[in-house]
């Protein structure tokens, strides 16, 4: 039993170690991001708490939304202070805590958020929440967005490295085997926006898959209106108008396939709230803002084109609610 | 509690812990031990359906003494007849109700009648086709005088609820587990090393192969009218490897635990995709499954002893039964028709048992007739798959009819690469490893730096490339 014991031992110290090198490869750039004050969600939130009470509207969500909303057309077009706190893989239980960590030091009067089918799936890149939350500055939200928000899978991620890295761990395998050289395209910040000037090459359209949908995606109802309910009653007691989006897919994917059960879902459900919403910016007011593929970077996220389109689409709707 | 959560990654350390410390002179609290933890584990889904198999353990324990000590054939046969009415009582009620409801209220329809029979909101019991079979094989060895019954009831609570077993199998005969609960077990290095090893690689299995595999397939049958021919191809090819990963990866799993406590569970599944033939594959797959079958079922209706008349009717009879025990729904049973038809052939032609040995041995590669085989008796089990996966009959067929259409010598819409490496890196190590219980069971040939760097890679992987969590397939059975 004792040699039993010990060689678990030495797996377990070997396991451990393995789990400081993957530390040490993948928290230590993001260390130096944020000595050298370039880490995206390091400038996020010192935005965020640095300016007190400054912001009108906020947006939250996924990386389609810090690619699609810009501030600054947003801005002049409804003559108001708008700040983009949409962060990578951002879903549904984040929103809702990076939300509250907002409040505390905003009083908006907006708030945008940004949903999709990956808002509230199976799959949840904890390393990208955890490294939003690690800039929460209360302990509070960030012990419950780990424990209550993501239960035992979430703390498992949380304390595993190997687990919590898996995605960058793959995407580096992945490169090993694969070439790209293409030309670095212009990309830059702005209120958290984040403004990329790549075109989805023809190959990628080529390679496009169908939209997700519930069929083949395992979208968590039961979690989405949880959470979705929180943050709803968050912005009633604050007085914030919510808008909910579902930012725009390149219309070649659109085609691929017939299945629309993640928007009549959504239709339907943000329906229930009277005082909510919700537009699918796939076909919102699709005569004047007609998306073609060269809006796109990738197989979903908006570029500087496409975002231009996507945030005049913001404002016309907000500029319609200030009507009704 | 599923074996790759967080919860059973404290729960077994803590049970393994207790369990040696009060050491193997105290059988009876060994026993006690594992019937409780195994309790816990169980209940961890519902607890009220602890209820469940503790009635059942009762009622076979009691029934089990009854046999014993009557000699009247008329009396004994009244019990065992009462065993397997609660028995399958249960399993019928639990699992088949609302099938048999619903098939009665079409048949009506279909004949221009009207029947209302409300169905019930019944949740399924996790593992219940597999405890009920094993309780059942016990009452059915003490009727046939196979085995003396226990007078032990903890060791009788243990075995029908023993926890790496419990939920999906290995269905352990009571001839060969019961009494293992009665003897001392000792804690041996090189046993618990190779119960761990087979763990790590059923667990490997599981998280990345069936789980990763299980994206796939789900996202092809799921929108299986929007995809080409060989796009449902290799739909079909992932779930053939999800349904495999995640079953024989949860018996790798169960018997390695039980090695770890001492036990010996039997083996399950026998490396079933190098088969040159289905009766080959019928004995490499879901082994305890097959056997219980064959023992408690195929033998008692004569067998392959009688006349052509009699193979066909009990050869149907089996697969028919062997299907429908996977759930209630008509898509296994046409999975168990289609593979009665594969099988017959065979049966009738007396080639059934050509097979027997180990493909290709001694050689590293197999013989251009032996690879044909494999491919062949690997494509019909593949297109078997999809009976047994489909939502409906209806779209089983279409599927297949989809998949043999000209568009399956198009390039698929899908090509997921680093599942398609995973997958062969898997077959290779299972081709290699075949003579053995399980893939990797010999790897102690390479050194010890090596094979560590082996165990350490298998379980980066898993952190690595797990898929996303799913529920091992066949608790729904």
């Amino acid at each position: 039993m004792k040699k039993f014991l010990k060689h678990i031992s030495y797996g377990l110290l070997i396991f451990v170690i393995i789990n400081l090198l993957i530390v040490l490869k993948y928290e230590l750039p993001a260390h130096e991001a944020i000595k050298n004050k370039t880490h995206k969600n390091y400038l996020k939130w010192n935005s965020i708490h640095n300016n007190l009470n400054t912001y009108d509207l906020i947006i939250l969500g996924s990386s389609r939304a810090y690619t699609s909303l810009n501030p600054k057309v947003i801005d002049s077009g409804l003559n108001l202070i708008s700040f983009n706190m949409g962060t990578s893989s951002q879903d549904i239980t984040e929103s809702y805590y990076t939300l509250k960590e907002i409040l505390d030091y905003q009083k908006p009067k907006y708030l945008v958020l940004e949903t999709y089918l990956g808002s509230c799936d199976d799959f949840i890149n904890y390393y990208q929440v955890y490294s939003n939350a690690s800039f929460f500055k209360s302990s509070e939200h960030k012990f419950e967005l780990v424990v209550k928000g993501y239960g035992s899978k979430g703390t498992v991620n949380y304390l595993i490295p190997l687990m919590k890295f898996n995605n960058y761990i793959k995407q580096d395998i992945k490169s090993i085997f694969s070439k790209s050289n293409s030309k670095a395209p212009k990309k830059n910040w702005y209120k958290g926006f984040h403004y990329d000037t790549t075109v989805v090459t023809k190959n990628d359209i080529k390679n496009f898959e169908p939209i997700p949908n519930f069929e083949n995606k395992n979208f968590n109802k039961d979690r989405f209106k949880f959470y979705f309910d929180k943050i709803h009653k968050l912005t009633k007691a604050n007085k914030i108008k919510l808008i909910v989006l579902r930012t725009p897919y390149p219309p070649s994917r659109l085609m691929l396939g017939s299945n629309n059960d993640e928007n009549d879902f959504y239709k339907k459900y943000f329906r229930e709230y009277k005082d909510v919403g919700y537009y699918d910016l796939n076909s919102y007011k699709s005569n004047t803002f007609n998306f073609t593929d060269n809006d796109f970077s990738d197989f979903h996220h908006a570029n500087g084109k496409g975002a231009l389109k996507i945030s005049q689409q913001l404002v016309s709707i907000i500029k319609s609610e200030q009507l009704n | 509690m599923l074996f790759n959560s967080l919860e059973f990654f404290i729960f077994l350390p803590i049970v393994f812990s207790l369990y040696w410390l009060i050491g193997n002179k105290r059988i009876k609290q060994q026993n006690l031990l594992i019937a409780f933890s195994s309790y816990v584990f169980y209940g961890w889904w519902d607890w009220r359906f602890l209820f469940l198999i503790l009635f059942s353990s009762l009622v076979d324990y009691t029934i089990g003494q009854k046999l014993n000590a009557e000699d009247k054939p008329s009396k004994r046969k009244v019990l065992l007849w009462t065993s397997i009415c609660v028995n399958l009582g249960f399993l019928g009620f639990f699992k088949y109700y609302n099938f048999f409801v619903d098939s009665l209220v079409d048949s009506f329809t279909f004949f221009g009648g009207q029947l209302s029979i409300n169905t019930l909101n019944i949740i399924l019991p996790v593992g219940i086709s597999f405890y009920t079979f094993q309780t059942l094989s016990y009452t059915i060895d003490v009727y046939n005088r196979k085995l003396e019954p226990t007078k032990d009831f903890l060791a009788f609570m243990a075995f029908v609820s023993f926890f790496p077993q419990l939920v999906a199998g290995p269905i352990e005969r009571a001839t060969n587990l019961l009494p293992q609960f009665h003897e001392k077990r000792e804690f041996v290095y090189k046993n618990a090393v190779d119960g761990l090893r087979q763990a790590l690689w059923g667990l490997f299995k599981k998280v990345v192969i069936a789980d990763n595999c299980a994206t796939y397939a789900n996202m092809i049958f799921n929108n299986q009218y929007e995809y080409s021919g060989s796009t449902l191809l290799l739909g079909a090819f992932f779930f053939a490897f999800q349904i495999y990963g995640d079953f024989s990866g949860y018996s790798d799993i169960a018997i390695g635990i039980s090695r770890l406590f001492g036990f010996n569970l039997k083996r399950n599944f026998a490396f079933p995709y190098f088969s040159r033939d289905i009766a080959e594959f019928w004995r490499r797959w879901h082994i305890s499954l097959s056997t219980w079958f064959r023992d408690y079922l195929y033998i008692p209706l004569g067998g392959s002893r009688g006349g052509t008349k009699m193979k066909i009717r009990n050869t149907f009879i089996i697969f028919i039964v062997s299907g429908f025990w996977h759930g209630a729904n008509w898509t296994f049973v046409v999975w168990g028709v289609l593979n009665a038809i594969y099988f017959l052939p065979l049966l009738l032609l007396k080639k059934n048992r050509v097979n027997t040995n180990l493909v290709a041995e001694g050689r590293y590669l197999p013989t251009m007739k032996e690879f044909f085989q494999m491919l062949f008796t690997f494509f019909i089990t593949l297109v078997a798959w999809v009976f047994f996966r489909a939502d409906n009959v209806t779209n089983a067929f279409v599927y297949v009819r989809d998949m043999l259409s000209g568009s399956l010598f198009t390039k698929p819409e899908i090509v997921p690469i680093t599942v398609l490496g995973l997958v062969a890196i898997f077959i290779t190590v299972e081709w290699l490893g075949r003579s053995g219980e399980y893939a990797i069971q010999k790897i102690d040939f390479i050194n010890k730096p090596l094979r560590w760097g082996f165990y350490m890679l298998l379980i980066i992987l898993m952190f690595v490339y797990t898929g996303e969590q799913q529920e091992f397939i066949y608790f729904q059975f």
